[in-house]
Order: C-alpha cells, then structure tokens, then sequence
C-alpha cells in the first residue's frame, strides 16, 4: 500500500512537472466563406481568442487571450495557448467553440483547428 | 522627438517671419545712428496703400518690401520639404469598363473581390524592395492600428504590431525597424474538416471587444 501511494505521488508529481514545462499548444485554423459556391479563402479577418468563464460575473465573462488577423489564405495562428474550451470571435460577428489539446511536438508543429465557415 | 520632426515646417516658418521682421531692423538701426540727419526718403504706392515715409523706417520698409520676394521663395522651399518623403493616403475610384454598341459601360464582371485579387497598383518611385537582404516598403502609421503582416505560401505567417514600445522607430529618418521576421516552413499538412458558427444567442452576453478583459 505504502509503495502504491509512492508510485501514484511520483506519477502525479510528474504529470504536474510535464504540464508546468509543456510551452502551450501552437494552433493553427482557417476561415472561409462561400463566394458563389465556391469556397475562398476569409483574408485579413479579425480573429479574437477568448475563455467564456460561466462562473465569473455577468460582464466579466470573457475572458481575452489573443488576437490576430487572417493571412492571404485565411490561415491564422496562435501560439502557445493553454489546453483548454475556447471561443474564437471572426470579425467580432462570429464564434466557433474549440478545444485546445497537448500536441505532442516531435511530431506536430500544430494543432490544427477545423475550418470556420463564415 | 516625433511631434518636432512633424512640426518642423511650422517652426521653420516661425523662424523664417521673425528674421524677415527682425533682420531688417539692422540697416534700419544703422542708418539712425551713423546718420540721424539724413534724410532717406521713400514715397510710391505699394498695391493700394499710399507710402511716404523717410528715415530709418523708410529704410526698413524698404529692405522689408525687397525681403517679401525672397522670403516667399524660401517658404515655398520649406513647404516643399516637408512634403518630400512623406507617406500619404491616396484616395481613387477605378471603373472597369466593357464595349457596349456604340459606347462602354461599366463590366458586370468585375466584384469587389476580382478588383481587390486582381488589380495591380504601383508607385513611382517604388520604394518596395524584397531581396534576401532587406524586405522595404512604405507604409501608413495610425497609432495603435498599424500591423504589418508577412505571409508566404507554406510558411507560419507572422503580424507585427507597429508599436514604438516593441520596434525600433528612427523619427528623423522615418524609418521602422521591425528586425528579422522568421516565417516558419508548415510541414504539416492540413486537413480540411469544417465546422458551423455558433447559432446566434449561444451565449448570453458578447465580449466586449473594445476593451478586452484579460485574464
């Protein structure tokens, strides 16, 4: 029993010392939109992340983390985001839920987020 | 720093009136002194105003009435100066037009978004220079707004937020130095799965996006 609880407080000890190092998670999506049926990249869009928090105050909801804008393709990236529920706001017109996950960085640059239709 | 660069040609200006008014006073003082007695003279008319004046003051209208030709010059030249190098925001409209019988009428083909893809402008002199060396290229500042954004086909694009407290701004120059921007290649390959907007009134209040509470 005694060793039980040695090995479960070295796990724990490790997975708080593996989410303390990990940097954040590089994340990378896209916005498009419909021009005649046909699928074209959203460029210069405004992207807003926020943390919708429930449990704070009305007005105190939204929590900003980042912003940026869309490239020429419609790609646009955030860096080093905690794992976590996030809303993404296009143009402040549109929100898309997402959810950040730990990549594994030998093997990914990105997670990749689906595509926002707008 | 900056308000100086941007208000030189006023100060230049003020600078410039106070010689043209003060400068003349010397030959004027001059003449009073060295000869009180004599008497200089000027009478004629300078456009509608009748002038008769003698003395040191008729020697200072005169050196004032002969200044105002150079002094004018010089301000065109400050004027001029100031609008050498400076960014401006040019305003057009460009109609594409197709031949329709007899004349031409404007082409149902072209939509906002053919004319911002396909329509090529270009500056002369073209300041927009890329080689491996130095990217350069003019750009408006707005305080607060300004963003450059670098973007290349298969590469992490990157934004640069022109802000005096994160880049270098030389204001004598106008220059920015935003350093090196390093655009990371993209590997990976991404996969294309869509997802819908939230329905409106997903949520029961919206951010406030003017100003962000952060965390």
């Amino acid at each position: 029993m005694k060793y039980l609880f040695l090995i479960l407080l070295c796990l724990f000890i490790n997975s708080q010392a593996n989410s303390q190092n990990y940097p954040g998670t590089n994340v990378r999506g896209r916005v498009v939109t419909y021009y005649y049926q046909q699928q074209v990249p959203l460029t210069s869009a405004k992207v807003d992340l926020y943390f919708f928090d429930p449990s704070r105050a009305p007005g105190y909801q939204w929590v900003f983390i980042a912003s940026t804008l869309t490239d020429a393709y419609g790609f646009y990236f955030f860096n080093g985001v905690n794992p976590n529920i996030y809303t993404i706001w296009v143009n402040q017109v549109k929100s898309y839920n997402i959810q950040v996950l730990f990549i594994d960085y030998r093997y990914y640059s990105y997670q990749d987020l689906p595509q926002f239709i707008f | 720093m900056f308000i100086l660069s941007a208000n030189e040609p006023i100060f230049l200006g003020i600078f410039l009136y106070l010689i043209y008014v003060l400068v003349p006073l010397i030959p004027a003082i001059l003449i009073y002194k060295i000869f009180p007695e004599t008497k200089v003279g000027t009478e004629g008319l300078l456009g509608q105003l009748k002038i008769n004046a003698t003395g040191a003051f008729a020697a200072y209208l005169i050196v004032i009435v002969v200044g105002y030709f150079i002094i004018q010059n010089i301000q065109r030249l400050i004027n001029a100066s100031s609008v050498d190098n400076s960014a401006w925001f040019v305003k057009s409209r460009v109609v594409l037009t197709e031949k329709n019988g007899d004349g031409f009428v404007n082409s149902l083909r072209i939509t906002d978004d053919s004319l911002r893809m396909k329509l090529d402008v270009k500056a002369t002199p073209d300041y927009n220079q890329k080689n491996l060396a130095e990217v350069s290229f003019p750009t408006y500042y707005k305080d607060g707004y300004s963003k450059i954004s670098f973007t290349y086909p298969g590469f992490e694009s990157q934004i640069k937020a022109l802000n005096p407290d994160s880049v270098k701004f030389n204001f004598e120059r106008r220059t920015i130095d935003l350093g090196t921007i390093e655009l990371k290649e993209i590997k990976q390959v991404y996969i294309q799965n869509s997802i819908p907007a939230n329905e409106p009134g997903a949520f029961p209040t919206l951010p406030e996006f003017t100003k962000p509470k952060t965390q």
